[in-house]
């Protein structure tokens, strides 16, 4: 966190006429109210100033507490001004907003995507790259596992987007969401949202199963692999010669 | 010109050894402005909010987490929870938090909750002398319209019960401009901006 006024952190105190005080000898002393407006420094320093005589004042007629003391339980001893420390960070917000406002950090340092301009993972942009990373293997013949159909990796520089997948078995025996079959998608370490444990088919190789209302962006180098895991069962019902494919459409373009 | 010691939960803290050259007190140093700020209190949320909240396997909790424009966010923590609600390390637990104002992440991509727990997965005791709740480098300005996505993702094949813990300082309307409000209908300020 820094203040881009500098100084003021260790600047004069602000100027306020110094009035020594000193806490109550006696009466009810809320210390939480106390210690949380800082006033326990004032008084300190009242104590131990050299010379200083403490100054005692009486409680005032008709209140619980002092209000000067700031031991008060009074609506308008919480009215407290922006210590130097505050208007820091007000100075600081002030300056982000000044920033948000002319087209926050990207706007302003090497704006690579000029303004109006579709952002590169909505539409392919000149720069970019397509891929479609297009996998199959046979049925693993083997049952809760998962196994690796097809796999591809975001090249340095690029970010990606992927726009369409597949997933399907071309052999017989399956029924849509039976639980024979579960297709899973994951990025690095992570199950992509809503596509961790798919149990029907996605597409097929002529006709892609569009992922709607966008797509799924990537950052460069991250891994995304496609699995597939036979349900309990399932190879007593799934043609052995079958096989699964799966797929990943989409395009990489420039980091903006 | 030499400043008064920062009474704080930090500095009052036993538990804290003093290790001036560690991360922790650097972190610290990074945060005094904040932490000599008058007009500023804690507010710390949880993510779920009912911890137990499951995360089906392979699946990806994604919440918002709504504060006061120019607030700051100071810290965080991820837990997770066994089958008695105990907390335990958060060694299935991903997480990754983005601004919606800016869409800058926290972090570069989902980042291990175990990175991040009090608890170790070795021992099941403590984290080994870490202390919680891990700061960041520094606080982080949360603009307009205070806004943090939050996601956190199952990578096990079980079920999940987690909560991440984000630690906020948020900044207090001053009594004198509500009164200035109730008078003449303008805004109030809660930061630097008018």
């Amino acid at each position: 966190m820094r203040c881009f006024e500098p100084g003021v952190e260790i600047g004069p105190p602000p100027a306020v006429p110094f009035e020594p005080v000193s806490p109550p000898l006696a009466g009810p002393v809320d210390f939480g109210l106390w210690m949380g407006r800082n006033d326990a420094i004032g008084a300190a320093e009242a104590n131990l100033r050299p010379g200083a005589a403490p100054v005692v004042r009486r409680q005032p007629c008709g209140q619980k507490m002092d209000l000067r003391i700031g031991a008060s339980r009074e609506l308008m001893a919480y009215a407290a001004r922006p210590n130097p420390y505050t208007d820091c960070l007000y100075r600081e917000q002030e300056l982000w907003r000044r920033i948000e406002a002319r087209g926050g950090l990207q706007g302003l340092c090497c704006p690579s995507m000029p303004a109006g301009q579709t952002p590169p993972w909505i539409a392919m942009p000149a720069s970019g790259r397509r891929f479609q990373q297009i996998g199959s293997i046979l049925q693993p013949g083997v049952e809760g596992v998962d196994t690796l159909v097809t796999t591809f990796q975001v090249p340095v520089g690029f970010d990606g987007v992927i726009v369409s997948v597949i997933s399907m078995f071309t052999g017989g025996g399956f029924v849509e969401g039976s639980g024979d079959i579960h297709y899973r998608i994951q990025i690095n370490r992570r199950w992509l949202k809503d596509y961790g444990d798919v149990q029907t088919t996605l597409g097929t190789v002529a006709s892609p199963c569009m992922i709607y209302r966008g797509g799924v962006r990537l950052r460069t180098q991250e891994v995304c692999r496609y699995w597939v895991q036979l349900g309990a069962g399932a190879l007593g019902r799934l043609d052995p010669l079958g096989r699964f494919v799966c797929a990943f459409f989409g395009w990489f373009y420039p980091q903006v | 010109m030499l400043k008064d010691a920062v009474l704080d939960g930090f500095s009052q803290n036993l538990n804290i050894r003093y290790l001036p050259y560690h991360y922790f007190a650097a972190c610290l140093t990074q945060s005094e402005v904040l932490r000599r700020a008058n007009l500023y209190r804690a507010r710390w949320v949880v993510q779920p909010d009912d911890l137990n909240t499951p995360i089906p396997a392979y699946d990806t909790f994604e919440g918002q987490v709504k504060v006061v424009p120019g607030s700051y966010l100071w810290g965080f923590q991820v837990c997770e929870f066994n089958a008695a609600f105990v907390a335990v390390a958060a060694a299935n637990t991903i997480v990754q938090v983005t601004d919606a104002c800016t869409g800058i992440p926290l972090f570069s991509d989902y980042t291990a909750g175990s990175g991040f727990s009090p608890f170790s997965a070795a021992v099941a005791l403590d984290a080994r002398g870490g202390i919680a709740p891990h700061l960041l480098t520094q606080p982080r300005l949360i603009m307009e319209p205070g806004l943090l996505n939050v996601e956190i993702a199952n990578r096990s094949v079980a079920t999940l019960r987690c909560q991440l813990l984000l630690c906020f300082a948020e900044p207090c309307v001053v009594l004198e401009d509500e009164a200035i409000k109730a008078a003449t209908g303008t805004p109030v300020r809660v930061g630097g901006g008018q």
